[in-house]
């Protein structure tokens, strides 16, 4: 893997996410620029970043659910 | 009924706090569930949408969830729509398989082992011993990458966005050294 490419896959791990008019989450503009087997590798990278996360999380939760939680109480 | 089935149902009476909890039970397999996607949408997204639909769904009173392990089944079937909508607004059809495509197939679950506590503490060990930026950096992203962007993480410390990133891929590198080190 080249630094680019690594670069351009951590772009895309985070849980934060811009919504579209509906409020629907919107992938990363880095994401379509990633090859379709590269999006396996941010596929990989997103469940080995939620781990990270649930392991600092004071409640054990990933950032999917926090993200997710924010939009529920907001 | 089962501990998610439990949790779920206490969210029933909008209880956030309940949900959350459930959604950390299912998250692991409704996101292994996605891997079939993968190359043709962004699963992350796809599966934000899934649970906020799930939250919908359960402050539905007239919707029942019956059966064992109801709200994971269901779940699963909400990840595979919501997959498909993705799929077919991107064109991006081609990528994956017939199979996959047919909306009437019953969703399957990858495997996916749940969390391994040892794992986590594993994790968090390797983490505390990281020093100087690449901490700073990947603490930071894992703390608030939920809630603003990158942008906003790379200002918080001072750095460019692409040095950030740079940090956190050292980080998580010397973090994978470090696991690898105590064999996992």
């Amino acid at each position: 893997m080249n630094d680019e490419r690594d670069l351009l896959i951590e772009s895309v791990t985070t849980a934060w996410r811009e919504r579209d008019v509906s409020g629907r989450a919107v992938p990363p503009p880095a994401w379509w620029d990633l090859s379709p087997d590269d999006r396996l590798l941010v596929f990989d990278a997103q469940v080995a970043t939620r781990e990270f996360e649930r392991a600092i999380d004071s409640e054990g939760f990933s950032g999917t659910v926090r993200a997710v939680l924010d939009r529920l109480t907001q | 009924m089962n501990e998610a089935d439990h949790l779920f149902e206490m969210a029933r009476r909008r209880d956030a706090g309940a949900f959350a909890n459930w959604m950390a039970l299912v998250e692991p397999p409704v996101r292994g569930s996605l891997r079939r996607f993968a190359r043709a949408i962004d699963v992350e997204s796809a599966l934000q949408e899934t649970f906020l639909r799930m939250w919908r769904a359960n402050q539905d009173r007239g919707r029942a969830f019956v059966g064992e392990n109801a709200s994971l089944r269901f779940t699963l079937r909400v990840a595979r729509i919501v997959a498909l909508e993705e799929v077919r607004r991107a064109k991006l059809d081609h990528l994956i398989s017939l199979d996959d495509l047919d909306p009437s197939s019953e969703p399957s679950i990858d495997p996916t082992p749940p969390s391994d506590p040892g794992l986590l503490r594993a994790i968090k060990d390797c983490i505390s011993r990281l020093r100087g930026k690449p901490r700073d950096a990947l603490l930071t992203r894992l703390a608030r990458g939920h809630e603003q962007s990158d942008r906003d993480n790379a200002a918080s410390l001072g750095m460019a966005v692409n040095t950030f990133l740079q940090n956190v891929v050292r980080a998580r590198k010397l973090v994978a050294a470090c696991l690898e080190g105590k064999g996992l």
